[in-house]
């Protein structure tokens, strides 16, 4: 026969076996072996806190038993609970619309109890912030240096950040402005517990919140680094170990397998081009020292000494001498006459010319005419040449590194023309 | 400004073809360069770097804790391109031997058995202290010497540790902070290091062997303490042993 149920003796049960009521609740959802301590067992039973299920060969806690102590060690351990804040603003936005109902129909009796559970939920929802909170400070106030697995510590940290994540979601279901959309009530009662009470609440928690996510980054940082080392010290006594047992020991690694990080380079050796008489200041200065010494270091070539040169000299003044150009070069030099010509007054483009004297047909591209139109300018006399601009036009093209501008045409005009 | 950005980028290439690695220690200007972040978060110089070694059949490394950059072959399926990586770990594990005993020495000397990481600081004069006290880590500091084949000849320890020392600024594993030589600052020619042992440490399968070494050493006491007889002296009757089973 069971012993009488008492209340103060059930609360005792409770306050005695609290460590195996915890441990059920936390591992087995609740449930108990019947292996466990018959006495306790017998205990718990007699005030009706535990039920004997014998199929499952287990005892299940009371759900109301277990709610209760779930509720207690939420403030001690980490347990995912946006599921219930969600819940619990479900609950009291029911319990409002239930509110203004009963408002609205002036039952005050009934009024008064659905204004209880609003508060009821408030109160409720206020509860489980602060368990939230509390469980979070918790587990990462925790002394890490005495914690070995970094891996679950990881774990839980990132699980709390997820959390985190998800809470600041819900949070922003009870700002001002949603709490007036989804909570209304013409009650300034009922308003003034939701509008202030709340939204004071969600807002200390918010920055709770934030505190606390800046606190998880910092701890992961930390855990990370503890795992690195950790992981570097195993692999450092790995390998002495190794060499301690096979000093010859020389790994294989022509049978590896090689990653893309491991496709290691060699070193490739740079040459630089001298051009020590730019006047681009886009150009660094240690490319001119490379460059000076890059030519010190070139030996000098050796001229023939004169005695073997045995030139055979003779007299060719009085004779013509007929320049053999090719006909790219007098191409060039047509359009060139033509950009002096005082019969053409307008300024003439490099692709201009391109088409009109029919360069294409010659099998030279557009760029190669544009670097000989340069030539041919450059090789022109001074005095000749400072009669022509040449305008480039300009193109954007990003980006770019050296300093070099790039254009697509030229533009070729007499000085005192307009272009 | 303009020209100093043109100048950073041309040495960030010339320094990672030319096969050095880039890090805090070694290279600070070039390594802020590249951890430079735009307004979106991007690093944008790293990017920079990395396109243009692309066109030059190259490409842009992290170290596995990110403290160092590097240059690795882009197409990295090509025979050519897994003959110069396997060359460059061949030429690197001939010193895996001196350089995991270095290793042991300066995590000997860290009060926290903390082993060297890319950034950290290094006092050849605590080490001397530790070698001071250790017969055994003086042992080592000399089996170092001889594989690097510095100061071979020596027996003055806290030569021997400079020669050392000096082999490893040589190598890019240290920089001397500060030019006096009191202070020493680990590159992240470490963090390489630690990232190619890991892959050696993968490819031999040492990570299984150990663990089924570990595993049938537990069985093999197990079966041995099944089928061994402990004979215990039977008080109650004095002229034979029992046998307990």
């Amino acid at each position: 026969m069971s012993s009488k149920f008492i209340p103060k003796n059930a609360v005792r049960a409770i306050y005695n076996h609290y460590e195996l009521l915890a441990q059920a609740c936390l591992n087995n959802s609740g449930a108990i072996s019947i292996t466990e301590d018959k006495k306790a067992l017998s205990e718990l039973s007699a005030q009706k806190l535990l039920t004997v299920l014998d199929e499952n060969l287990e005892y299940r806690m009371n759900s109301k038993v277990r709610a209760l102590i779930d509720y207690l060690e939420g403030h001690m351990r980490f347990r995912q609970r946006h599921g219930d804040i969600e819940e619990i603003i479900d609950d009291l936005k029911e319990a409002v619309a239930k509110y203004n109902r009963t408002y609205h129909k002036g039952d005050l009796r009934n009024t008064n109890r659905a204004y209880s559970e609003v508060r009821d939920y408030v109160g409720d929802l206020f509860d489980a912030i602060d368990e939230i909170i509390i469980s979070f400070y918790q587990l990462i106030d925790e002394d890490y240096s005495i914690v070995s697995d970094i891996d679950e510590k990881l774990h839980q940290m990132h699980r709390c950040t997820d959390e985190l994540g998800k809470i600041n979601e819900i949070f922003r279901r009870l700002t001002v402005g949603s709490i007036e959309e989804e909570f209304h009530s013409d009650d300034p009662l009922i308003n003034r517990l939701l509008y202030k009470n709340i939204s004071t609440k969600i807002s200390v928690s918010l920055s709770e919140i934030t505190v606390l996510g800046e606190k998880i980054v910092k701890r992961i940082d930390k855990l990370n680094q503890e795992k690195k080392i950790l992981e570097r010290n195993h692999l450092i006594d790995f390998f002495a170990e190794i060499y301690a047992d096979r000093a010859d020991f020389t790994p294989n690694i022509d049978s590896y397998s090689l990653p893309p990080q491991f496709t290691f380079a060699a070193p490739m050796a740079i040459c630089f081009t001298p051009e020590l008489n730019t006047q681009n200041d886009g150009i660094p200065d240690y490319y001119r020292t490379y460059a000076a010494e890059t030519l010190n270091e070139v030996p000098k070539t050796k001229a023939p000494p004169p005695s073997s040169i045995n030139p055979e000299v003779t007299d060719k003044r009085d004779v013509t001498f007929r320049l053999n150009k090719s006909i790219i070069e007098k191409q060039v030099d047509y359009f060139l006459q033509a950009v002096l010509s005082e019969q053409v007054k307008e300024s003439l483009s490099a692709s201009r010319g391109y088409t009109l004297l029919k360069i294409a047909m010659l099998k030279i591209s557009l760029e190669d005419w544009m670097y000989m139109l340069i030539i041919g300018y450059q090789e022109l006399p001074a005095s000749v040449s400072s009669k022509i601009v040449i305008d480039p036009v300009l193109v954007n093209i990003h980006p770019t590194y050296t300093g070099n501008q790039f254009f697509r045409d030229l533009v070729f005009r007499k000085k005192t023309a307009s272009p | 400004m303009e020209n100093n950005i043109s100048n950073r980028f041309v040495k960030c290439i010339e320094n990672l073809l030319q096969g050095r690695i880039l890090c805090h220690a070694l290279t600070p200007d070039l390594y802020r360069y590249l951890k430079e972040e735009n307004e979106n978060g991007e690093y944008e110089n790293e990017d920079r770097i990395n396109v243009f070694l692309t066109k030059m059949g190259r490409r842009l490394v992290k170290t596995s804790d990110e403290m160092g950059y590097y240059c690795c072959i882009s197409n990295y399926d090509e025979g050519e391109a897994k003959a110069e990586g396997r060359a460059f770990i061949k030429k690197a594990a001939h010193e895996f031997e001196p350089l995991i005993k270095w290793l042991r020495i300066i995590r000997s000397c860290s009060q926290d058995s903390r082993p060297v990481c890319a950034d950290d600081i290094i006092k050849p004069s605590e080490i001397s202290h530790s070698l001071e006290e250790s017969e055994i880590l003086c042992k080592m500091l000399k089996d170092i010497a001889n594989s690097f084949k510095v100061a071979s000849n020596s027996n003055d320890i806290s030569k021997i540790l400079l020669a050392v020392i000096k082999y490893l600024v040589k190598e890019e594993y240290l920089v001397d902070a500060n030019g006096d030589g009191l202070i020493y600052r680990a590159t992240a020619k470490w963090s390489q290091f630690y990232d190619i042992l890991e892959f050696v440490k993968q490819n031999e399968g040492f990570d299984r062997d150990k663990h089924l070494d570990s595993e049938q050493r537990q069985t093999d006491l197990f079966a041995t303490a099944n089928m061994t007889e402990v004979l215990v002296p039977d008080y109650s009757n004095k002229d034979e042993p029992k046998v307990l089973s």
